[in-house]
């Protein structure tokens, strides 16, 4: 059986007719299933963690990235196939996807599968990129070798940069390519105006990194936060996800 | 708002890994593909494909690549199976065993220096179209 779980912002009643329009493309598609709504009342966390428990058949988030990235968090590695269906704010993961608020009733029909890679930090999961924030961070890649910042530098992992995002990094990081890939920048403000920025650019591909520092975090896919952690890997193919033939990897 | 790599200006492979300036490592630096380092290194270099080691970039370690373009300092063992550049700006110390070498003026080279053609034609058979 599906589940599909419903972002509290589609509450309001603005949300009520295209809300409606998917209910009824759901219906006539014979995909209907368990509703589950989140709102502010609720931990979605233990909401979403009590769904995973009951192993759904598809597990369908309707919504915007922010519930996304926070399921994605917490599903990797369980099996379960993951669909979306884009509604309400920030829907740039579901572009990226192929999938937009027309066609994604369609797109979780046809259930075009993907076996993606997921970046794993400590026992959270994220499906694009993990921001790292500390001092005197001390970087070992795959046991081999250990990376040290000489100067203030912005340090991201990267498992999936979409198409249409800023890319400085010498090649664009897809979920299906087997490697995680660390980023180290430099924003250099240049010219007369200092409107023009050099990026100084660090770029190494891993599996494994383990981290050791002052003051360590990590925000996963902007919204999830990871105190103190300690490694980071790559989790293979771990994460089914209904994607659009127009994706962008 | 304008902006550049300044990492990766005037390199026209395909780079797989790329050290900055602000960034030091320490240990095996074992990679695949091609490699370019301004930082500084300590320990090993190992990469099958192309190394360029940038102007401003510290190489203390023993390093072994399919072809290289050095332009920074060196001071270790230099082992390259294909073609080695050294840049006027170049300053290796350590024994050298190249496949082919090009030197440019200005460049420093203290060390032994050994050319053998056997190295570089192990590369051709191993280059595009090898079966």
């Amino acid at each position: 059986m599906y589940t599909y779980i419903y972002d509290n912002e589609l509450a309001d009643k603005k949300y009520f007719a295209p809300l409606t329009k998917i209910e009824s493309r759901i219906t006539e598609l014979g995909l209907g299933g368990r509703v589950v709504r989140m709102n502010n009342l609720r931990n979605s966390r233990d909401a979403l963690l009590e769904e995973i428990r009951r192993v759904p058949e598809t597990l369908v988030v309707i919504g915007g990235d922010q519930l996304m990235s926070q399921t994605i968090s917490l599903i990797g590695g369980s099996g379960i196939p993951l669909g979306l269906i884009p509604l309400g704010t920030g829907n740039k993961l579901a572009a990226s996807l192929g999938i937009n608020e027309e066609n994604a009733v369609n797109v979780l029909s046809a259930r075009r599968l993907v076996q993606m890679d997921l970046g794993i930090v400590d026992d959270r999961t994220f499906l694009k990129k993990a921001e790292l924030f500390g001092s005197q961070l001390a970087l070992e890649v795959d046991e081999l070798f250990v990376l040290h910042a000489l100067s203030d530098l912005s340090i991201n992992i990267y498992n999936y940069l979409a198409e249409d995002e800023a890319n400085y990094l010498p090649k664009r990081p897809v979920p299906t390519s087997g490697d995680l890939t660390l980023a180290m920048f430099k924003e250099m403000p240049q010219g007369f105006f200092k409107k023009e920025i050099s990026r100084e650019v660090s770029s190494i591909n891993f599996k494994h990194l383990a981290i050791t520092g002052e003051d360590v975090r990590a925000i996963l896919d902007d919204y999830v936060e990871v105190k103190s952690p300690r490694e980071v890997r790559i989790l293979e193919k771990a994460l089914d996800v209904i994607v659009g033939k127009e994706r962008d990897f | 708002m304008f902006t550049k790599n300044s990492s990766l200006e005037a390199v026209d492979k395909d780079i797989d890994t790329v050290i900055g300036a602000s960034v030091k490592v320490e240990g095996n630096f074992v990679c695949d593909g091609n490699i370019v380092i301004e930082g500084e290194v300590r320990g090993i270099i190992e990469t099958g494909g192309y190394l360029q080691i940038g102007t401003n970039a510290v190489i203390v370690a023993d390093v072994q690549a399919g072809n290289a373009k050095i332009s920074g300092k060196v001071q270790g063992k230099l082992i390259v199976k294909g073609h080695l550049e050294l840049t006027e700006t170049a300053q290796i110390t350590g024994d050298i065993k190249v496949g082919s070498l090009e030197i440019a003026s200005g460049a420093v080279l203290n060390g032994h220096c050994a050319i053998s053609k056997a190295h570089a034609e192990v590369i051709e058979e191993e280059g595009p179209g090898a079966q």
